[in-house]
């Protein structure tokens, strides 16, 4: 099901031309990752219309695809994410309450078909990611894998919003540095 | 890379995903017009998105591709679809009354006979759109703008772009444009992409496009 990034992009350079069969080839090829993403922010029916969406604007705007920022993959799935925060953030507030306890988000990697596709950033993020504090590692994968905002994380973890406002960015600077080391 | 440590830290918190709706808005639009931002935003999703790709995958509800196809840029759609389109704009689109009023304008009043050719020119469900009907057999075109309103000192233009050949201007969409005639070959007519770029006012001054085209589609008949 997962296509090489090298195919993908292929793809997406036929797309850019309007190629239509390649459209359809490359909605085969990444179809099921780009919904994983986004079913796991909302619920199922606006999952599969933000899906849609994503797809449209995947088809308008292939031609800006630039390898120097990531697979094919990382590309369309921001664009879905991105559509499926501004769906979950314009409809009400994410719950985490269905979050089984002891959830740990990071346990959601564990994909034995994504393992072919585990680059060394993967390998790099998940070393910096697991440097931080478990809570605020379990906040930042909540919101990366939940769509989680500051609110749902504050009610989670009983703080104060400011007080996660303040976890959170303290968490992602920290990543940075870590990253860029 | 010289933003200051807030900006940055709601480039990052953009990309993570934790702000609130207006929050978001308020930086989907300053990106637009800050580079920097834009720049750190588009680093911080990059920097992420190995988490996405190592997601596990789920497979969407069957026709969601055939629901795709139907609202991709530029495309052609027969009555049917079109009609169905218009109604999931009136559920789905804020201040929807007026716009299916205009498109329901087009539909009564163009009962579509057998050389009528109707394109909606637009990329996606949120974004401007034109419709358009082409008679093929009397050379006349009708175009208006849905929803779709050119900055104000802009204006639209529309475009025949017959194969190999240099676009050649349709004129302004104002209001109400058409019917107006075409000069073509009723097979040039057919063949043709038309395509609508945003123009100084009142129209290209060299008789060009001046940019690229922000909408095109190809004719498509109508019924049989």
């Amino acid at each position: 099901m997962t296509a090489a990034p090298d195919d993908l992009a292929a793809l997406l350079a036929k797309v850019a031309a309007k190629d239509r069969a390649a459209f359809s080839a490359l909605y085969r090829a990444t179809s099921a990752k780009l919904y994983g993403v986004v079913a796991r922010i909302l619920s199922h029916g606006d999952a599969s219309e933000v899906l849609q969406e994503a797809y449209v604007k995947i088809w308008a705007r292939a031609g800006d695809y630039d390898a120097a920022r990531g697979s094919p993959l990382a590309w369309m799935a921001t664009i879905a994410r991105n559509r499926a925060l501004d769906e979950a953030r314009k409809s009400r507030p994410v719950s985490l309450e269905d979050m089984p306890d002891g959830y740990e988000p990071a346990a959601e990697t564990e994909d034995p078909l994504a393992s072919r596709e585990r680059s060394q950033a993967y390998a790099a993020l998940m070393r910096c990611l697991e440097r931080l504090e478990p809570d605020k590692r379990a906040m930042v994968l909540a919101a990366y894998y939940r769509g989680a905002s500051r609110e749902a994380l504050a009610t989670r973890y009983n703080a104060p919003v400011g007080t996660v406002k303040t976890w959170l960015r303290r968490s992602l600077a920290e990543l940075k540095g870590c990253l860029s080391s | 890379m010289s933003l200051n440590p807030d900006d940055e830290g709601l480039a990052a918190e953009y990309a993570l995903g934790t702000l609130d709706a207006a929050e978001r808005a308020a930086v989907a639009a300053r990106r637009l017009a800050e580079p920097e931002l834009d720049a750190a935003i588009s680093a911080w999703e990059t920097r992420l998105s190995p988490l996405a790709e190592a997601m596990p995958e789920l497979a969407p509800p069957p026709g969601v591709f055939s629901r795709i196809e139907a609202r991709l840029g530029g495309e052609v759609v027969d009555l049917a679809a079109w009609r169905a389109r218009v109604a999931r704009w009136r559920a789905a689109t804020a201040g929807a009354a007026a716009l299916a009023a205009a498109l329901g304008f087009v539909v009564a009043t163009r009962p579509t006979p057998p050389h009528q050719f109707v394109a909606v020119l637009q990329k996606s469900p949120d974004e401007p759109a034109f419709a358009m009907t082409v008679d093929v057999d009397r050379l006349e075109f009708s175009v208006r703008p849905v929803a779709a309103q050119a900055p104000a000192d802009k204006s639209y233009e529309l475009w025949i772009i017959a194969p190999s050949q240099a676009p050649k201007s349709l004129g302004v969409i104002d209001a109400a444009t058409g019917p107006r005639g075409l000069s073509a070959e009723r097979g040039a007519v057919r063949e043709a992409t038309y395509a609508v770029t945003v123009e100084p006012k009142g129209g290209s001054p060299t008789g060009k496009p001046s940019g690229a085209p922000v909408f095109f589609g190809k004719l498509v008949p109508v019924g049989p």
